[in-house]
Protein backbone atom coordinates (compact mmCIF):
# COMPACT_ATOMS: atom_id res chain seq x y z
CA UNK A 1 0.00 0.00 0.00
CA UNK A 2 1.69 3.45 -0.89
CA UNK A 3 2.04 5.00 2.35
CA UNK A 4 3.43 8.38 1.17
CA UNK A 5 1.09 9.96 -0.75
CA UNK A 6 -0.32 12.14 1.61
CA UNK A 7 1.98 12.35 4.05
CA UNK A 8 3.71 16.23 4.96
CA UNK A 9 6.52 15.86 2.57
CA UNK A 10 9.49 16.65 4.53
CA UNK A 11 8.64 13.66 7.07
CA UNK A 12 8.85 9.76 5.88
CA UNK A 13 6.74 7.46 7.06
CA UNK A 14 10.39 5.31 8.67
CA UNK A 15 10.95 8.31 10.62
CA UNK A 16 8.05 8.80 12.21
CA UNK A 17 7.65 5.37 13.09
CA UNK A 18 11.01 5.50 14.77
CA UNK A 19 9.79 8.51 16.56
CA UNK A 20 8.02 6.65 18.89
CA UNK A 21 11.61 5.11 20.42
CA UNK A 22 13.51 7.92 19.68
CA UNK A 23 13.10 11.52 21.56
CA UNK A 24 15.54 13.00 19.32
CA UNK A 25 13.96 11.94 16.41
CA UNK A 26 10.79 12.73 18.08
CA UNK A 27 11.48 16.15 18.75
CA UNK A 28 12.15 17.30 15.45
CA UNK A 29 8.40 16.99 14.36
CA UNK A 30 5.92 19.58 14.46
CA UNK A 31 2.51 19.59 16.39
CA UNK A 32 1.09 20.49 13.06
CA UNK A 33 3.20 17.93 10.72
CA UNK A 34 1.46 15.43 13.15
CA UNK A 35 -1.97 17.25 12.83
CA UNK A 36 -1.82 16.89 9.06
CA UNK A 37 -0.85 13.83 8.75
CA UNK A 38 -3.63 12.71 10.89
CA UNK A 39 -6.11 14.12 8.91
CA UNK A 40 -4.70 12.82 5.72
CA UNK A 41 -5.34 9.85 6.86
CA UNK A 42 -8.69 10.21 8.36
CA UNK A 43 -9.32 11.67 4.72
CA UNK A 44 -8.65 8.21 3.34
CA UNK A 45 -11.30 5.72 3.26
CA UNK A 46 -10.89 3.56 6.36
CA UNK A 47 -9.79 -0.27 4.72
CA UNK A 48 -6.91 2.93 2.82
CA UNK A 49 -5.68 4.31 6.61
CA UNK A 50 -2.29 3.18 7.67
CA UNK A 51 -3.62 2.36 11.04
CA UNK A 52 0.34 1.77 12.35
CA UNK A 53 1.51 5.40 11.02
CA UNK A 54 -1.75 6.69 12.13
CA UNK A 55 -1.09 5.32 16.01
CA UNK A 56 2.43 6.66 15.80
CA UNK A 57 1.26 10.08 15.09
CA UNK A 58 -1.68 9.84 17.57
CA UNK A 59 1.24 8.78 19.99
CA UNK A 60 3.10 11.53 19.46
CA UNK A 61 1.02 13.69 19.54
CA UNK A 62 -0.88 12.61 22.79
CA UNK A 63 2.99 12.96 24.06
CA UNK A 64 3.31 16.60 23.29
CA UNK A 65 -0.28 17.41 24.64
CA UNK A 66 1.06 16.09 28.21
CA UNK A 67 3.24 18.74 28.64
CA UNK A 68 0.75 21.34 27.35
CA UNK A 69 -1.19 24.03 29.80
CA UNK A 70 -5.22 23.97 30.15
CA UNK A 71 -5.47 26.61 27.62
CA UNK A 72 -2.73 25.39 24.88
CA UNK A 73 -4.57 22.01 25.29
CA UNK A 74 -8.04 23.79 24.95
CA UNK A 75 -6.65 25.71 21.83
CA UNK A 76 -4.92 22.25 20.12
CA UNK A 77 -8.33 20.68 20.67
CA UNK A 78 -10.26 22.89 18.73
CA UNK A 79 -8.06 22.75 15.96
CA UNK A 80 -7.92 19.12 15.59
CA UNK A 81 -11.79 19.17 15.68
CA UNK A 82 -11.91 22.09 13.27
CA UNK A 83 -9.64 20.07 10.81
CA UNK A 84 -10.81 16.81 11.28
CA UNK A 85 -14.72 18.54 10.28
CA UNK A 86 -12.94 20.42 7.33
CA UNK A 87 -11.51 16.50 6.38
CA UNK A 88 -15.22 14.95 6.56
CA UNK A 89 -16.48 18.11 4.67
CA UNK A 90 -14.29 17.54 1.56
CA UNK A 91 -14.71 13.84 2.05
CA UNK A 92 -18.66 14.43 1.94
CA UNK A 93 -18.37 16.78 -0.74
CA UNK A 94 -16.41 14.28 -2.88
CA UNK A 95 -18.65 13.32 -5.03
CA UNK A 96 -19.97 9.27 -4.14
CA UNK A 97 -21.96 9.91 -1.35
CA UNK A 98 -24.78 12.05 -0.17
CA UNK A 99 -25.43 10.28 3.20
CA UNK A 100 -24.58 11.73 6.42
CA UNK A 101 -20.99 10.52 6.95
CA UNK A 102 -21.95 8.40 10.47
CA UNK A 103 -19.37 6.06 10.11
CA UNK A 104 -16.78 8.74 9.55
CA UNK A 105 -17.88 10.57 12.36
CA UNK A 106 -17.79 8.01 14.84
CA UNK A 107 -14.11 7.43 13.49
CA UNK A 108 -13.17 11.08 14.00
CA UNK A 109 -14.87 10.66 17.38
CA UNK A 110 -12.97 7.46 18.60
CA UNK A 111 -9.84 9.47 17.14
CA UNK A 112 -10.64 12.45 19.20
CA UNK A 113 -11.06 10.77 22.20
CA UNK A 114 -7.97 8.84 22.00
CA UNK A 115 -5.79 11.78 21.03
CA UNK A 116 -7.50 13.50 24.23
CA UNK A 117 -8.53 10.98 26.13
CA UNK A 118 -5.47 10.19 28.41
CA UNK A 119 -5.02 13.84 28.74
CA UNK A 120 -8.51 14.05 29.66
CA UNK A 121 -8.75 12.06 32.90
CA UNK A 122 -6.49 13.93 35.24
CA UNK A 123 -3.09 13.76 33.02
CA UNK A 124 -2.19 10.91 34.56
CA UNK A 125 0.68 9.00 33.52
CA UNK A 126 -0.57 6.46 31.51
CA UNK A 127 -1.93 5.94 28.27
CA UNK A 128 -5.64 4.69 26.73
CA UNK A 129 -7.13 4.05 23.43
CA UNK A 130 -8.96 0.90 21.23
CA UNK A 131 -6.82 -1.96 19.63
CA UNK A 132 -6.61 -1.65 15.90
CA UNK A 133 -9.93 -3.37 15.71
CA UNK A 134 -11.43 -1.75 18.10
CA UNK A 135 -12.46 -4.44 20.05
CA UNK A 136 -10.82 -3.26 22.89
CA UNK A 137 -9.94 -0.60 25.02
CA UNK A 138 -6.43 -0.67 26.00
CA UNK A 139 -4.77 1.02 29.13
CA UNK A 140 -0.89 0.96 29.64
CA UNK A 141 0.78 2.40 32.56
CA UNK A 142 3.48 3.65 30.69
CA UNK A 143 2.86 4.19 26.97
CA UNK A 144 4.76 1.43 25.38
CA UNK A 145 8.28 2.21 23.76
CA UNK A 146 8.40 5.31 26.49
CA UNK A 147 10.71 4.53 29.61
CA UNK A 148 9.85 3.91 32.98
CA UNK A 149 12.73 4.24 35.10
CA UNK A 150 12.25 1.37 38.00
CA UNK A 151 14.94 0.38 40.70
CA UNK A 152 15.54 -3.30 39.89
CA UNK A 153 15.79 -4.09 43.97
CA UNK A 154 13.21 -2.04 44.87
CA UNK A 155 10.39 -3.78 47.63
CA UNK A 156 8.91 -6.63 46.18
CA UNK A 157 5.47 -7.15 47.74
CA UNK A 158 3.97 -10.76 48.32
CA UNK A 159 1.08 -11.48 46.02
CA UNK A 160 -1.97 -12.75 48.08
CA UNK A 161 -5.91 -13.56 47.12
CA UNK A 162 -9.11 -14.35 49.31
CA UNK A 163 -12.55 -14.63 48.77
CA UNK A 164 -15.18 -13.32 51.05
CA UNK A 165 -18.94 -12.91 51.63
CA UNK A 166 -18.92 -9.54 53.02
CA UNK A 167 -17.68 -6.60 52.29
CA UNK A 168 -16.39 -5.82 55.98
CA UNK A 169 -13.38 -8.02 55.27
CA UNK A 170 -11.78 -6.06 53.22
CA UNK A 171 -10.48 -3.77 55.04
CA UNK A 172 -9.14 -5.40 57.43
CA UNK A 173 -6.93 -7.52 54.44
CA UNK A 174 -5.94 -4.89 52.20
CA UNK A 175 -5.34 -2.38 55.42
CA UNK A 176 -7.25 0.25 54.25
CA UNK A 177 -11.00 1.11 53.56
CA UNK A 178 -12.15 1.23 49.77
CA UNK A 179 -15.40 3.20 48.81
CA UNK A 180 -17.94 1.44 47.13
CA UNK A 181 -21.12 2.71 45.47
CA UNK A 182 -23.89 3.55 47.53
CA UNK A 183 -26.61 2.97 45.30
CA UNK A 184 -27.21 -0.60 43.43
CA UNK A 185 -30.75 -1.62 41.60
CA UNK A 186 -32.90 -3.42 43.87
CA UNK A 187 -32.39 -7.04 45.17
CA UNK A 188 -29.31 -7.61 44.17
CA UNK A 189 -27.51 -9.89 46.25
CA UNK A 190 -23.31 -9.77 46.61
CA UNK A 191 -22.35 -13.58 46.20
CA UNK A 192 -18.60 -13.26 46.22
CA UNK A 193 -15.83 -10.75 46.94
CA UNK A 194 -12.37 -11.65 45.59
CA UNK A 195 -9.08 -9.77 46.72
CA UNK A 196 -6.05 -10.18 45.16
CA UNK A 197 -2.47 -8.23 45.99
CA UNK A 198 0.25 -8.35 43.81
CA UNK A 199 3.49 -6.12 43.22
CA UNK A 200 1.97 -3.57 41.36
CA UNK A 201 -1.56 -3.22 42.41
CA UNK A 202 -4.93 -4.00 44.87
CA UNK A 203 -7.42 -5.54 43.08
CA UNK A 204 -11.18 -5.90 44.71
CA UNK A 205 -13.61 -7.77 42.69
CA UNK A 206 -17.56 -7.86 44.13
CA UNK A 207 -19.99 -9.83 41.69
CA UNK A 208 -23.67 -9.01 42.26
CA UNK A 209 -26.82 -10.77 40.99
CA UNK A 210 -30.33 -10.57 41.35
CA UNK A 211 -33.26 -12.37 38.41
CA UNK A 212 -32.94 -9.41 35.96
CA UNK A 213 -28.57 -9.26 36.07
CA UNK A 214 -25.59 -9.32 37.51
CA UNK A 215 -23.27 -6.19 38.45
CA UNK A 216 -19.55 -6.52 38.59
CA UNK A 217 -17.47 -3.88 40.74
CA UNK A 218 -13.88 -4.36 40.07
CA UNK A 219 -11.62 -1.47 42.09
CA UNK A 220 -8.18 -1.74 41.44
CA UNK A 221 -5.39 0.22 43.50
CA UNK A 222 -2.74 0.70 42.09
CA UNK A 223 0.78 1.03 43.75
CA UNK A 224 2.88 1.35 40.61
CA UNK A 225 0.66 1.85 37.20
CA UNK A 226 4.85 1.34 35.13
CA UNK A 227 4.53 -1.97 33.19
CA UNK A 228 0.87 -2.48 33.38
CA UNK A 229 -0.99 -3.31 30.62
CA UNK A 230 -4.59 -3.87 30.50
CA UNK A 231 -7.04 -5.04 27.36
CA UNK A 232 -10.82 -4.06 28.55
CA UNK A 233 -13.20 -5.96 25.98
CA UNK A 234 -15.52 -4.25 24.13
CA UNK A 235 -17.27 -4.19 20.32
CA UNK A 236 -16.06 -0.98 18.89
CA UNK A 237 -17.97 1.61 20.34
CA UNK A 238 -16.55 3.64 23.47
CA UNK A 239 -17.71 7.35 24.66
CA UNK A 240 -17.05 9.58 27.59
CA UNK A 241 -19.62 9.79 29.79
CA UNK A 242 -19.59 12.75 32.43
CA UNK A 243 -20.53 11.97 35.83
CA UNK A 244 -22.10 15.06 38.60
CA UNK A 245 -18.87 15.00 39.59
CA UNK A 246 -17.67 16.35 36.58
CA UNK A 247 -15.42 12.94 36.41
CA UNK A 248 -15.18 11.56 33.02
CA UNK A 249 -16.08 7.42 33.03
CA UNK A 250 -15.62 5.86 29.61
CA UNK A 251 -18.29 3.73 28.48
CA UNK A 252 -18.77 0.63 26.33
CA UNK A 253 -20.62 -2.34 25.46
CA UNK A 254 -19.42 -5.67 25.99
CA UNK A 255 -21.83 -8.10 24.15
CA UNK A 256 -24.54 -8.71 26.70
CA UNK A 257 -23.37 -5.97 29.40
CA UNK A 258 -22.37 -2.36 29.45
CA UNK A 259 -19.39 -1.10 31.03
CA UNK A 260 -18.02 1.86 32.33
CA UNK A 261 -14.31 2.89 33.66
CA UNK A 262 -13.03 5.48 35.93
CA UNK A 263 -9.38 6.04 36.16
CA UNK A 264 -7.19 8.63 38.34
CA UNK A 265 -3.10 8.09 38.83
CA UNK A 266 -3.28 5.00 41.34
CA UNK A 267 -7.02 3.90 41.24
CA UNK A 268 -9.32 2.36 38.41
CA UNK A 269 -13.29 2.03 39.09
CA UNK A 270 -14.51 -0.76 36.67
CA UNK A 271 -18.31 -1.67 36.78
CA UNK A 272 -19.76 -4.41 34.44
CA UNK A 273 -23.43 -4.44 34.49
CA UNK A 274 -25.36 -7.34 32.52
CA UNK A 275 -29.33 -6.98 32.36
CA UNK A 276 -29.08 -3.66 33.16
CA UNK A 277 -28.83 -0.09 30.80
CA UNK A 278 -26.20 2.63 30.88
CA UNK A 279 -28.37 4.94 32.62
CA UNK A 280 -28.14 2.62 35.41
CA UNK A 281 -24.65 2.05 35.23
CA UNK A 282 -23.85 5.63 35.49
CA UNK A 283 -26.23 6.18 38.74
CA UNK A 284 -24.53 3.46 39.94
CA UNK A 285 -21.19 5.16 39.46
CA UNK A 286 -22.60 8.59 40.60
CA UNK A 287 -22.99 7.10 44.32
CA UNK A 288 -19.67 6.24 44.43
CA UNK A 289 -18.00 7.79 47.50
CA UNK A 290 -21.82 9.14 48.47
CA UNK A 291 -22.33 8.90 51.90
CA UNK B 1 -47.86 -4.77 -3.91
CA UNK B 2 -44.62 -3.36 -5.34
CA UNK B 3 -44.02 -1.55 -1.72
CA UNK B 4 -44.35 -4.59 -0.07
CA UNK B 5 -41.55 -6.08 -1.87
CA UNK B 6 -39.09 -3.03 -1.52
CA UNK B 7 -40.35 -3.11 2.30
CA UNK B 8 -39.11 -7.13 2.05
CA UNK B 9 -35.63 -6.50 0.01
CA UNK B 10 -34.91 -3.91 2.58
CA UNK B 11 -35.75 -5.34 5.80
CA UNK B 12 -33.00 -8.87 3.98
CA UNK B 13 -30.60 -6.11 3.39
CA UNK B 14 -30.81 -4.47 6.97
CA UNK B 15 -30.92 -8.00 8.54
CA UNK B 16 -27.56 -9.09 6.16
CA UNK B 17 -26.02 -6.02 7.33
CA UNK B 18 -26.46 -6.27 10.95
CA UNK B 19 -25.29 -10.25 10.98
CA UNK B 20 -22.42 -8.90 8.82
CA UNK B 21 -21.90 -6.49 11.25
CA UNK B 22 -22.42 -8.87 14.35
CA UNK B 23 -19.87 -10.89 13.07
CA UNK B 24 -17.30 -8.49 13.43
CA UNK B 25 -17.64 -8.15 16.63
CA UNK B 26 -15.08 -10.29 18.60
CA UNK B 27 -16.11 -8.60 22.11
CA UNK B 28 -16.74 -11.42 24.97
CA UNK B 29 -19.70 -12.79 26.56
CA UNK B 30 -17.14 -14.35 29.57
CA UNK B 31 -14.47 -12.17 29.23
CA UNK B 32 -14.31 -8.49 30.47
CA UNK B 33 -10.68 -7.87 31.06
CA UNK B 34 -7.25 -9.01 30.93
CA UNK B 35 -3.98 -7.85 32.41
CA UNK B 36 -0.25 -7.95 31.92
CA UNK B 37 2.11 -6.63 34.15
CA UNK B 38 6.12 -6.31 34.52
CA UNK B 39 7.40 -5.35 37.53
CA UNK B 40 10.75 -3.92 39.39
CA UNK B 41 10.78 -7.33 40.78
CA UNK B 42 11.79 -8.80 37.24
CA UNK B 43 7.92 -10.58 37.85
CA UNK B 44 5.34 -10.87 35.78
CA UNK B 45 1.79 -10.78 36.75
CA UNK B 46 -1.59 -12.01 34.34
CA UNK B 47 -4.76 -11.45 35.60
CA UNK B 48 -7.99 -12.71 33.74
CA UNK B 49 -11.44 -11.61 34.99
CA UNK B 50 -14.68 -12.57 34.10
CA UNK B 51 -18.12 -11.34 33.96
CA UNK B 52 -19.20 -15.23 35.08
CA UNK B 53 -17.92 -18.02 37.36
CA UNK B 54 -16.37 -20.18 35.17
CA UNK B 55 -14.78 -23.75 35.67
CA UNK B 56 -11.41 -23.31 34.09
CA UNK B 57 -9.65 -19.83 33.42
CA UNK B 58 -6.44 -18.65 33.68
CA UNK B 59 -2.99 -18.16 31.53
CA UNK B 60 -2.28 -20.31 28.81
CA UNK B 61 1.13 -18.52 27.71
CA UNK B 62 3.39 -15.52 27.73
CA UNK B 63 6.14 -13.98 25.51
CA UNK B 64 8.76 -11.38 26.69
CA UNK B 65 10.07 -8.70 24.32
CA UNK B 66 13.18 -6.31 24.40
CA UNK B 67 12.09 -3.22 23.63
CA UNK B 68 11.85 -2.88 19.74
CA UNK B 69 10.13 -6.05 19.66
CA UNK B 70 13.00 -8.42 19.77
CA UNK B 71 11.72 -11.99 21.67
CA UNK B 72 13.49 -12.74 24.65
CA UNK B 73 12.01 -15.28 25.97
CA UNK B 74 8.34 -17.74 25.81
CA UNK B 75 6.77 -20.07 27.67
CA UNK B 76 3.57 -22.18 27.93
CA UNK B 77 1.72 -21.66 31.62
CA UNK B 78 -1.42 -23.31 31.50
CA UNK B 79 -1.93 -21.95 34.98
CA UNK B 80 -5.83 -22.17 35.19
CA UNK B 81 -8.17 -21.86 38.33
CA UNK B 82 -11.65 -21.71 38.95
CA UNK B 83 -14.35 -18.36 39.42
CA UNK B 84 -14.25 -15.24 37.84
CA UNK B 85 -10.67 -13.48 38.53
CA UNK B 86 -7.44 -15.82 38.18
CA UNK B 87 -3.54 -14.22 38.83
CA UNK B 88 -0.57 -16.34 37.62
CA UNK B 89 2.90 -14.59 38.15
CA UNK B 90 6.43 -15.80 36.29
CA UNK B 91 9.73 -14.84 37.50
CA UNK B 92 11.47 -13.43 34.27
CA UNK B 93 14.95 -12.62 36.16
CA UNK B 94 16.87 -14.97 34.47
CA UNK B 95 16.20 -13.02 30.80
CA UNK B 96 15.89 -9.62 31.89
CA UNK B 97 19.22 -8.22 31.82
CA UNK B 98 19.96 -4.65 33.59
CA UNK B 99 20.32 -1.40 31.54
CA UNK B 100 17.55 -2.92 28.90
CA UNK B 101 14.09 -2.29 28.37
CA UNK B 102 10.83 -4.94 28.19
CA UNK B 103 7.63 -5.83 27.98
CA UNK B 104 5.63 -8.83 28.00
CA UNK B 105 2.61 -10.44 26.43
CA UNK B 106 0.05 -12.77 27.36
CA UNK B 107 -3.05 -14.55 26.42
CA UNK B 108 -5.78 -16.02 28.28
CA UNK B 109 -8.24 -18.39 28.64
CA UNK B 110 -11.90 -18.76 29.72
CA UNK B 111 -14.15 -21.36 29.44
CA UNK B 112 -13.98 -21.47 25.94
CA UNK B 113 -12.93 -17.82 25.35
CA UNK B 114 -9.61 -15.85 24.88
CA UNK B 115 -8.26 -12.75 25.01
CA UNK B 116 -5.06 -11.31 24.98
CA UNK B 117 -3.10 -8.14 27.04
CA UNK B 118 0.58 -6.65 26.61
CA UNK B 119 2.29 -4.97 29.52
CA UNK B 120 3.97 -1.10 29.72
CA UNK B 121 7.60 -1.35 28.44
CA UNK B 122 9.99 -1.45 31.92
CA UNK B 123 13.89 -0.23 31.80
CA UNK B 124 16.34 -2.47 34.24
Amino acid sequence: MPHDQNQSENISRDKLLHAQEDEHIANTISEDDLEKIIQAELGKQEAEVDVELLNACLRLHERIHKALSEWELARSQKKVHTGLIKTLYHKNNAGYTKRIPLRGLAFAASILLIIFGSVWMDRANFSTGSSKDQQQYIVVGIGQNEVGLVRADDIKRDSKSATFSNTKEIAPFLGYDIALPQWLPEDLELQVVTVVTTEQADTVMLTYKNLQGSVIIDVTHYSSREGTGIAFEQDERGKPVVLNSGATVYVADNLNSVWGLYQSKDLDYFIDASGFDERTLIKIFNTIGDN
Amino acid sequence: MKKYKLLAILLMIIGLSTAVAHGAVRASEIIYASTAALGASKTATFMVKTKVSCNQLGTTKYTLYKKGGTKVAAGILNDYGSGSLHASSVNLSPFIQSGNSYYVAAYFYADGETSSATSGTISY
